[in-house]
């Protein structure tokens, strides 16, 4: 027998309620053992998990990248400098001017793939600065943002809905119109609001400084935007957690509160804090770039898959690599997440479905 | 009345194929239904009951269902009946009320206007015409305010009205046999009987024949004339109510009775349980499928017994190897429980 | 609250506008200029994506397990997983400035000149639905293979109604209402300025596109306003939704 198709009919319920009834090989295995049966079997999901590491492989090596093939660094401008290529001196960027009585502008070098010795891999920018070593610091900052941000809004988006769910009352309250304040604003509005105006000044409050160049501020600003989105959700789960007899039981028999927080209802949300943070990574990897590609998340000089795709925007039609790298980037790294969050999801099953905001 | 056969099932099996496997859901079960009778199939979740009741109106037709045996409904085959043809007999010859009546009405639809669905799938008539019938269809189901409660949304409906709404659409199209899956499992236990004396009285009213199916033998004890247990997908025996009740042959049943709770037994006495839980469908224990839980078990049970009669009653049949004086002997301390059965 | 006001429009205004720090023009004006692009952007990318939504999910629900679904599963998630901003300037390049056959960025008025006002919002207008698209066929397809295994839809089935009825009366009809409040908080947050990627890669000068525009000059006043107009449509379309809700689902109706 294949892989049976998902049931369009409601018979198939009944079929998996009588296959639960095999209790002889499922009984006793734990849920978590029951996901990693299913997981296993899906190889798409593994495939695209495969290419996120080796996509986070790739940036983490960055700098070998730079120093042993590319022999420069991601700020490093050549606006001047010349290279090789089959034995012929190329400008890195021809200089623009009135040739044969034509205005003509100034031309990076086009990708040189391996006809360089590796430099130039997909070309320059306008500064004479090689793509293909800002692809991947670019990508480590993209990264660093996005998984970082995916943590802080995690972390603190739980610790809130915990709070609200397990208190209720007003504190509750106040915790859900603090939500509510978050749902009335455009994400990406929100994100250029903030993300713009810390990115003058930087930010010097509660004896917490920040310089406004800091690739702190959009990580700092995507979560903060992101919270009500992954807290409403979880909190959602906490109250009907909270109806469960499992937790009253541990109420009724005195546990303090924060003990019931982390014995009973934390590991109950972990499996959907687990698909969660997957799938929030990947959104906040596209958000990072929307911040960016509009000046009001990475800062230049640095380097990020979204700043990447503003600074090769105004060459697209002579060199459309340097938009096309990045998002080409973006896509594969953010469809890799997605997928395999997807995989987790099904495997897992907490039936709690996480929106994607862009 | 003459004995009117309306149905009859015929060596049914129903295959689902899952990912851990096929399930053998039904595993050979025959029974003849006639008019004005009411079937009991009682049996723990998992026995194969629903799957059964479900397979008669095709409801279990799916691309990894598969089906043997026949089940005959007026001289003809419903399974061999074709998607479009198999429609014209839900609803208007056979008609199905289920478990839950809190989830089997749709909540964004009045209820009026869900029986008026029911009537006109199968008559051509006009909607204030099915409308006045859904009507009288509530009065003669018991709810208060016909005319009014027709109008109102399932959640206005408390678990009682809303089975009883159910059971008046699944009677709207005057259907032959009315199949009852654990009607009452899901309700107050002061509204089960009344639910139970409905149906019995409806099936009167309609002239129809009924299957109630449920896991308790206690609300099929009123008003069945026939019962058929089943376990693992198999019937385990099948009889008249009465020599079912007074002379059970088949272990299974005597668990099934023994935990019945009853008012003539001393109230110290704990309710008896049946132990373990059922086999797996999809890796049945060889031999007797009841074999693993069963305090009676000896060599012979690795072979599985045939369903036959081996008591005097005639039509009473079995799927037990014990003798039946060997069984008479030992089935009162069963039932009552003396010792717990897999000591 | 009143000083921070006044510390954004400054003290050297006497109507208490709000002005641009660059161009010293009042932001309310400025963003009222935006709004016929902002709404034709708008309307016709989300009848766009509402339509190929539906079909979309409905098609892979309908499938489900089979060749169809497990295409349209792939397609929808690569759509989510492209950034808006990129296939703009990816199909822009493609498709009006490399073949040239769309206009290049830019809006034309609708009584200006209906004909030409379709042709340049066809790009932008695709580009924006298509996240909504993969977006909303996922969600549809998941809600409808969950409203498949609920207990009246085998009702409605013993009740002997043909599968089109089920699947249209029964399962798409209870399956729509979370889309619906999906729908009006996607359309609020877009027509509020939350299209302001498409806006500025197609050039088209709307609500968004004046945010973005002051962005660059990290003009604050505008973004600031644009902000709290995007808020109040977001908090309008949210009262609408759920009075729609309310009529959609009469559980939730107050009695």
């Amino acid at each position: 027998m294949g892989e049976p198709a998902t049931g369009t009919e409601f018979t198939l319920d009944t079929a998996a309620e009588l296959a639960q009834v095999e209790h002889g090989a499922i009984q006793g295995r734990s849920p978590w053992y029951l996901a990693w049966r299913r997981l296993r079997r899906n190889y798409i999901a593994f495939a695209f998990l495969g290419l996120f590491v080796v996509i986070v492989l790739a940036c983490a090596l960055a700098p070998a990248y730079a120093s042993h093939v590319a022999h420069t660094g991601p700020n490093a401008n050549h606006v001047l400098d010349t290279i090789t290529v089959h034995g012929k001196q190329v400008p890195v960027v021809s200089p623009g001017g009135l040739i044969n009585g034509k205005l003509v502008p100034s031309l990076p070098i086009g990708p040189q793939w391996f006809n360089a010795g590796g430099r130039y891999l997909l070309g320059a920018d306008a500064n004479g600065r090689d793509v293909a070593v800002r692809l991947l610091y670019g990508g480590r900052n993209s990264l660093v943002i996005g998984i970082g941000s995916a943590l802080i809004c995690i972390v603190v988006a739980v610790l809130l809905s915990l709070i609200a769910g397990y208190f209720g009352g007003w504190i509750d309250f106040v915790i859900t119109r603090f939500y509510d304040l978050f749902y009335a604003f455009p994400v990406i509005l929100l994100g250029i609001a903030l993300g713009s105006a810390l990115a003058i000044n930087g930010f010097h409050h509660f004896g917490i400084t920040i310089e406004s160049g800091s690739i702190w501020i959009p990580t700092l600003v995507i979560s903060y935007v992101l919270i009500a989105y992954v807290g409403r959700p979880i909190r959602g789960q906490i109250l009907s957690l909270r109806e469960k007899e499992f937790v009253e039981a541990a109420i009724a028999q005195g546990a303090r509160p924060w003990r019931i927080m982390v014995s009973d209802l934390l590991p109950n949300l972990a499996s959907s804090v687990l698909v969660f943070f997957t799938l929030i990574i990947a959104n906040n990897i596209v958000v990072e770039a929307a911040l960016s590609f509009l000046g009001a998340g990475v800062q230049p000089p640095t380097a990020s898959w979204g700043t990447l795709i503003a600074d090769g925007q105004t060459l697209i039609v002579t060199r459309p690599w340097l938009s096309l790298a990045p998002g080409i980037a973006i896509v594969l790294t953010v469809l890799s997440l997605n997928v395999f969050g997807d995989g987790l999801r099904d495997a897992l099953d907490p039936r709690a479905k996480v929106r994607i905001e862009h | 009345m003459a004995d009117e056969r309306l149905l009859e099932v015929r060596g049914l099996k129903v295959q689902f194929a899952t990912e851990d496997g096929v399930v053998h859901a039904v595993d050979g079960v025959d029974f003849a239904l006639d008019r004005g009778k009411v079937l009991g199939i009682v049996g723990e979740s998992g026995s194969g009951k629903s799957v059964t009741a479900m397979t008669i109106l095709g409801l279990t037709r799916d691309v990894n269902t598969r089906f043997e045996g026949e089940v005959i409904y007026k001289d003809r085959n419903l399974l061999d009946l074709p998607e479009n043809e198999m429609q014209q007999y839900r609803g208007a010859e056979i008609g199905m009320i289920f478990q839950d009546p809190m989830t089997s009405l749709n909540p964004v639809y009045r209820v009026g206007d869900q029986i008026v669905e029911a009537i006109q799938a199968h008559e051509p008539v006009d909607k204030r015409k099915a409308r006045r019938r859904a009507v009288e269809l509530l009065r003669q189901v018991g709810i208060p305010n016909p005319e009014s409660r027709v109008d109102d949304y399932p959640h206005q409906f408390s678990g009682g009205m809303r089975q009883r709404a159910m059971i008046a659409m699944a009677l709207s199209c005057n259907p032959d046999v009315l199949i009852a899956d654990e009607p009452t499992t899901a309700l107050d236990v002061t509204i089960q009987a009344q639910i139970i004396e409905l149906i019995d009285q409806l099936k009167d009213d309609f002239n129809s024949a009924v299957i109630l199916i449920t896991h308790d033998l206690g609300v099929v004890a009123e008003i069945a004339d026939d019962l058929l247990v089943m376990y693992a997908g198999r019937v385990v025996e099948h009889g008249g109510k009465r020599p079912l009740f007074y002379d059970p042959q088949h272990p299974y049943t005597w668990g099934l009775l023994g935990s019945i709770p009853r008012l003539d037994r001393p109230r110290s006495e704990r309710l008896h349980t049946i132990e373990g839980s059922p086999p797996s469908l999809i890796r049945l224990p060889q031999g007797c499928k009841f074999r693993p839980r069963c305090p009676h078990a000896f060599e012979k049970c690795l072979e599985e017994p045939p369903l036959e009669n081996r008591v005097e009653t005639p039509g009473h049949l079995d799927r037990c190897w014990l003798t039946v004086e060997a069984k008479r002997a030992v089935r009162d301390e069963t039932i009552e429980g003396g010792e717990p059965a897999a000591a | 609250m009143e000083k921070a006001w006044h510390g954004l429009v400054g003290d050297s205004n006497p109507d208490n506008k709000l002005l641009s720090y660059t161009t010293q023009q009042d932001v309310v004006q400025q963003i009222k200029q935006g709004i016929p692009a902002t709404f034709s952007l708008t309307i016709g990318a989300s009848v766009i994506w509402l339509f190929f939504g539906i079909l979309v999910g409905v098609i892979a629900a309908v499938t489900a397990g089979r060749l169809s679904d497990r295409a349209i599963t792939i397609l929808a998630l690569v759509g989510i997983s492209m950034p808006v901003f990129w296939l703009g300037i990816v199909t822009r390049y493609f498709l009006a400035e490399k073949n040239t056959w769309f206009p290049d960025g830019e809006y034309v008025g609708l009584t200006a000149n209906p004909v030409q006002w379709a042709y340049h919002l066809i790009l932008p207008w695709t580009v924006l639905a298509v996240l909504y698209i993969g977006f909303y066929g996922r969600v549809l397809r998941n809600n409808i293979l969950d409203t498949i295994n609920e207990d009246f839809v085998r009702t409605a089935r013993a009740k002997g109604l043909s599968r089109r009825e089920v699947l249209t009366k029964h399962v798409l009809r209870n399956s729509l209402i979370p889309v619906v409040t999906l729908f009006g908080l996607d359309f609020a947050g877009v027509l509020g300025g939350g299209a302001i990627l498409t806006e500025k890669v197609f050039d088209l000068h709307g609500v968004g596109w004046y945010a973005a525009d002051a962005l660059d000059k990290f003009d604050l006043p505008p973004i600031m306003g644009v902000t709290l107009y995007g808020a109040g449509f977001i908090v309008l379309l949210s009262v609408l939704v759920d009075l729609f809700y309310a009529y959609l689902d009469p559980r939730i109706r107050p009695t």
